[in-house]
C-alpha cells in the first residue's frame, strides 16, 4: 500500500511538472507580446527592455525555464504583470470566491442526481419515469453549460427578475469574510449555484440509474423484498450499493469543477479564479495564467489520487499492488 | 468530315483564346500585373469594426483593378510586429485609440510619420518632413508652433504616405432617472478620458454613489507603475493640468506655467490643496514627484518623461521643471500625465517604488477628488469623495464594477445597478439600450482616436506617389464610417492630425472627394494599365 501511495505520489509530480512546462513553453510560443498596450503608448524600446527584464521574459527560453523552475520550486510563481503583485495574493479570494458555488454545487448535484437517479432506476422498465429521467438527463447533458447558464439568466434574471444577474453582491453591502453570511450574497449566489447543480445533475442521473438498475436484480435485493419491507427501504438498499462508482466519480468531479464552472463564472461575472484565468489568457498575464493553471493540474492529480486510495475503501475486492 | 475538322482544330483553341486574350494588354503595353496585397487589420476580439471596415474599403480599391489578402492580426501582434516591428507586409486598415496625449500634434505628426520614429509602421521616411517635425517641438510660442504644424501637414499631404479614413465615436450611458450632468465635459475636460462619468454629475436620488458599471479591473494604485492618467487613478490622484475639447491645456493642480527658457518650465500651485491624509500639497511634493521619476525612469511613464532633467523648488507653491531639451509638449504629455505625490508618504520607502504595493501599504494617497475605499479583484473599486478638493463632486463616491462581459454591463444598466457605462458595451448597443428605456440615456462623444490606413511605403507599388494618390481617392471613408463602423465614426479630414483637435488641424487642406474614375485615370495617366480581365498592371519598364 506504502508502496503505491509511494509510486502514485510521484507520478503526479512527474504530471505536474509535465503540465507546468507545457503550459510555460505554449504562453511563450504565442505570438503576443505582454507589452503591446505599453508600446502602443509610446514606451521606448530601452523601457520596454528593462520590463520584459522585471517580468522575467529576457534571455533564451531554456534559460527563462529553468529560473521559472528554480522559482517555483521555492513556492515563488512571480507578480501578475496586469496587477502588479504576487500571483497568489490575487489568486486566494479568487478560489474562495470559486468555492463558494464548486463545493456546495458539486454536492447538491451528487444528491440530487443520486436522488433521482434511484427513483429512475427502480421505476417500472420502460415506463414514464424511465423514460422522462433518461430524457432529462441526456438533453441537460447535451446543452453546453453556457447555454444553461444564459438560458437562467434569460428566465430568472431579465423576465421574472427574481435574482441578480450578475456578480457576488449588490454593491456597497457587507464587506469582508461576514459578507458571505448575507442574504445579499446568497441571492447573488442562487443562480450561478443553480447552473452548476444543473451541469453535474445529468451524469450523477444516469451513474445511480444504472447502478440501480443492475443491483435491482441481486438475490439480495429479493432477500429484502421478501422481508417485506416497505418499496422505499428496497431501493434504498440497491442505491446503497450503487453510490460506489458516484463516490468515486465525486473526486476528479471536484477538481474539475474548478475549469467546469469557469464557463459559468463568466456568464454570470462572478468573480472566481475560472474567470480570472480567462481574463490573464486575454492579457498574456503569464504568471497568473501559468499559476491558474499550476493549481487546476495539482487539484486533479491529487483528486484522482484519492478517488483510487478511497475505492480501495469502499470496495474490498481492489487491492492496490 | 465536320467533327474530324473539329478534332484536328481541337489543340489549337486552347493558344487562340490566350492569344486573343492577350491582345489588349499587348496593345496597352502592361508591364507586370500587380500582385495581390495583404490587408492586416486587427483580429474580432477587437470587435467586428476592423474587419468590415477593411472588407468595404478594400471592395472600392478592388475597383481599380487590385485583389487583397485579409490578414486578421490580434492586437498585440499588430502592435509588437507590423506598429513597432517594421513587419507590414502591404496595407493595414486599424485604429489608434483617443489617448489624451494625442490632443498633441506631435504624436500625428512624428511619432507615426518621422523617419526612423519607433511607431512609423508605414516605413515613410522624408528627411524635409522629418525636420519640420522635430522642429515644431522644439518652438514653445504656441501661434508660431500652430503655423509649423500647419505646414508640416501641408507637406505630408501632398505625399500621402498613409491617411486618416474614419474617427472614433464614443458613447455614454447614463440613468437619467438617477443622475443628471453626467456628460458635461466641466469641469474635466473631455479628452481627458472622453466617456467616463464626470466629477459634475449631481444625483437626483438619495443614492449619492456613482456605480460605473465597466468591464475590466484596474490594475494597480501605484502611480509609478501604470500610466496613470489614462486609467483610473486620476480621480485619486491630481495631475498639474488637463487637456480640453480644444486641445488646450488647461489648469488644474497647477494655476499657471511659462517657459522661462526653452528649456525652464516655471509652475505654480494651486493655494491650499491637501492630501488625502490631510497634509498641505507643496512644490516639495512636485519636486520629488518629477525628480524620482527622473531617477527611477519607471518604463510605464518611459515615453513622456525621456526629456525631463530635474526640477527645483523656487518657493512653497512655485518650482522650475528643467527639460533636455527644448520640447513644447511637454505641456500637454507631462503636465496632464504626471500625479503629486506625497513626498512625506513616498520618501521612506526602502523597497522598490515601481513595485510598490500602494493598497498594502495604505499609501494609496493623492490630492484627487476622491479617496481610495476598497478593491476587490475583479470585482469592485470604491473610492469616497474628498471633499477638501477643490472640485470635489456633489455626490458621496465612485464604485468601479468589474463585470466583465457585455451582458452582465446591459443587466447592470437594466437593473439600476450601474448608473453609468461607457466604451465598454459597442456604441451602437448603448445606443439601442437608450431608445427602449426611457430611464436611460445616451450621448455620442466624437473624438480624435482614428482609423488608418498604411502602406508599406519602402514597396512596390506604394513606392510610386500616383498610387498612393489613386488609392487615396478611391478610399470610402463614408462606407467604412456607415458600414464598417454601423455610423458609430465619422470620416476622417485631410492630413495626418485629427480635425477634432480644432487649432491644431490644418483646415485649408482641400478635400479629396471619394471618385474611382478619377483614381482610374491618375493610374492610367501614370502608366499603369488593365488586362482583359481588367487587373491591374504596372507601367511598362
Amino acid at each position: 500500500m506504502r508502496a503505491y501511495i509511494l509510486r502514485r505520489l510521484a507520478q503526479s509530480v512527474l504530471v505536474v511538472w509535465a503540465v507546468t512546462t507545457i503550459m510555460f513553453f505554449m504562453f511563450r510560443v504565442m505570438p503576443a507580446d505582454p507589452t503591446a498596450i505599453l508600446m502602443e503608448r509610446g514606451m521606448t524600446e530601452e523601457a520596454r527592455q528593462a520590463l520584459l527584464e522585471r517580468w522575467g521574459l529576457t534571455g533564451t527560453l531554456w534559460d527563462q525555464y529553468v529560473a521559472y523552475l528554480g522559482n517555483l520550486l521555492q513556492g515563488d510563481f512571480g507578480s501578475s504583470f496586469f496587477y502588479r503583485k504576487p500571483v497568489w495574493e490575487v489568486l486566494f479570494p479568487l478560489i474562495i470566491n470559486t468555492l463558494w458555488i464548486a463545493v456546495p454545487g458539486l454536492l447538491l448535484g451528487a444528491a440530487l442526481g443520486a436522488a433521482i437517479g434511484t427513483a429512475v432506476g427502480w421505476a417500472r422498465r420502460g415506463g414514464r419515469v424511465e423514460r422522462s429521467g433518461i430524457f432529462l438527463a441526456t438533453v441537460i447533458r447535451g446543452v453546453p453549460n453556457f447555454v444553461i447558464g444564459i438560458a437562467l439568466l434569460t428566465v430568472f434574471s431579465s423576465t421574472l427578475g427574481w435574482f441578480p444577474g450578475f456578480g457576488m453582491g449588490d454593491p456597497g453591502q457587507t464587506t469582508g469574510f461576514a459578507r458571505y453570511f448575507t442574504l445579499d450574497f446568497l441571492h447573488h449566489l442562487a443562480l450561478p449555484l443553480l447552473a452548476v447543480i444543473i451541469y453535474f445533475l445529468p451524469e450523477n442521473l444516469l451513474l445511480m440509474r444504472s447502478g440501480v438498475v443492475e443491483n435491482r436484480t441481486e438475490d439480495y435485493i429479493e432477500l429484502v423484498r421478501a422481508k417485506g419491507v416497505p418499496q422505499w427501504r428496497v431501493a434504498w438498499h440497491a442505491a446503497r450499493n450503487s453510490m460506489l462508482p458516484l463516490i468515486t466519480w465525486l473526486f476528479p468531479a471536484l477538481a474539475e469543477t474548478i475549469a467546469g464552472i469557469v464557463v459559468i463564472e463568466i456568464v454570470f461575472s462572478w468573480p472566481g479564479v475560472g474567470r480570472e484565468l480567462v481574463l490573464a489568457v486575454t492579457r498574456q498575464d503569464y504568471p497568473l495564467a501559468q499559476a491558474a493553471f499550476f493549481l487546476l493540474a495539482v487539484m486533479i492529480v491529487l483528486a484522482n489520487l484519492a478517488a483510487d486510495l478511497a475505492y480501495g475503501k469502499l470496495d474490498p475486492r481492489v487491492v492496490y499492488k | 468530315m465536320t467533327a474530324t475538322i473539329r478534332r484536328l482544330a481541337a489543340p489549337l483553341w486552347l493558344p487562340a483564346s490566350i492569344v486573343a486574350l492577350c491582345a489588349p494588354a499587348a496593345a496597352q503595353d502592361l508591364g507586370e500585373p500587380v500582385p495581390d496585397l495583404q490587408i492586416a487589420y486587427y483580429s474580432t476580439d477587437m470587435g467586428p469594426m476592423y474587419e468590415q471596415s477593411a472588407r468595404v474599403i478594400s471592395e472600392e480599391w478592388s475597383k481599380l483593378g487590385l485583389g487583397f489578402r485579409m490578414q486578421p492580426v490580434q492586437f498585440s501582434s499588430f502592435i509588437s510586429n507590423i506598429m513597432v516591428g517594421g513587419g507590414l507586409e502591404d496595407m493595414a486598415v486599424f485604429t489608434v485609440g483617443a489617448d489624451p496625449d494625442r490632443v498633441d500634434p506631435h504624436y500625428w505628426l512624428h511619432d507615426l510619420g518621422a523617419c526612423g520614429a519607433r511607431r512609423n509602421g508605414a516605413k515613410w521616411c522624408d528627411e524635409a518632413y522629418t525636420a519640420m517635425v522635430k522642429g515644431q517641438r522644439e518652438i514653445v510660442d504656441q501661434p508660431e508652433r500652430i503655423a509649423a504644424v500647419h505646414a508640416a501637414q501641408q507637406h505630408f499631404y501632398d505625399v500621402m504616405p498613409w491617411w486618416p479614413a474614419t474617427n472614433t465615436v464614443y458613447g455614454i450611458l447614463w440613468n437619467s432617472k438617477k443622475w443628471e450632468n453626467v456628460t458635461s465635459p466641466a469641469p474635466v475636460a473631455a479628452h481627458e478620458g472622453l466617456v467616463d462619468p464626470w466629477l459634475s454629475a449631481r444625483p437626483l436620488t438619495d443614492d449619492r454613489i456613482l456605480d460605473w458599471a465597466h468591464y475590466e479591473d484596474v490594475t494597480t494604485y501605484n502611480p509609478m507603475a501604470e500610466e496613470g492618467a489614462v486609467g483610473w487613478m486620476r480621480f485619486i490622484y491630481d495631475t498639474f493640468a488637463k487637456n480640453n475639447a480644444q486641445g488646450q491645456t488647461v489648469p488644474w493642480a497647477a494655476t499657471s506655467w511659462e517657459f522661462t527658457d526653452p528649456t525652464t518650465v516655471r509652475i505654480t500651485l494651486r493655494e491650499g490643496m491637501r492630501f488625502h491624509d490631510g497634509e498641505a500639497v507643496t512644490a516639495d511634493d512636485a519636486v520629488f514627484t518629477i525628480n524620482k521619476v527622473v531617477e527611477l525612469q519607471p518604463p510605464a511613464m518611459s515615453s513622456r518623461i525621456a526629456n525631463l532633467a530635474g526640477a527645483e523648488k523656487i518657493d512653497d507653491l512655485t518650482f522650475n521643471v528643467k527639460l533636455k531639451a527644448p520640447d513644447a509638449t511637454f505641456v500637454t504629455t507631462v503636465l496632464t500625465y504626471a500625479f503629486i505625490l506625497p513626498e512625506h508618504v513616498w520618501s521612506g520607502y526602502a523597497g522598490d517604488m515601481v513595485a510598490r504595493d500602494v493598497v498594502a501599504d495604505g499609501a494609496a494617497i493623492g490630492s484627487g477628488p476622491f479617496k481610495f475605499k476598497s478593491w476587490r479583484v475583479n470585482e469592485t473599486h470604491e473610492l469616497e469623495t474628498f471633499a477638501d478638493h477643490f472640485q470635489a463632486p456633489a455626490y458621496d463616491g465612485l464604485r468601479r464594477l468589474a463585470l466583465g462581459q457585455a451582458d452582465a454591463i446591459r443587466s447592470a444598466m437594466l437593473a439600476g445597478t450601474g448608473d453609468v457605462a461607457s466604451m465598454v458595451l459597442p456604441v451602437a448597443a448603448m445606443s439601442d439600450l437608450a431608445a427602449q428605456n426611457d430611464f436611460l440615456d445616451f450621448l455620442e462623444i466624437p473624438s480624435h482616436g482614428t482609423m488608418l490606413v498604411w502602406l508599406n511605403n519602402q514597396k512596390e507599388p506604394f513606392t510610386d506617389p500616383a498610387f498612393r494618390k489613386a488609392l487615396r481617392m478611391a478610399t470610402s471613408k463614408e462606407r467604412a464610417a456607415i458600414e464598417g463602423w454601423l455610423g458609430f465614426a465619422v470620416p476622417a479630414g485631410e492630413g495626418p492630425v485629427p480635425t477634432q483637435l480644432g487649432m491644431w488641424h490644418n483646415a485649408d487642406l482641400p478635400t479629396i472627394p471619394f471618385d474611382v474614375e478619377a483614381a482610374r485615370k491618375v493610374l492610367a495617366d501614370a502608366g499603369y494599365g488593365w488586362d482583359a480581365q481588367g487587373r491591374l498592371h504596372y507601367p511598362k519598364k
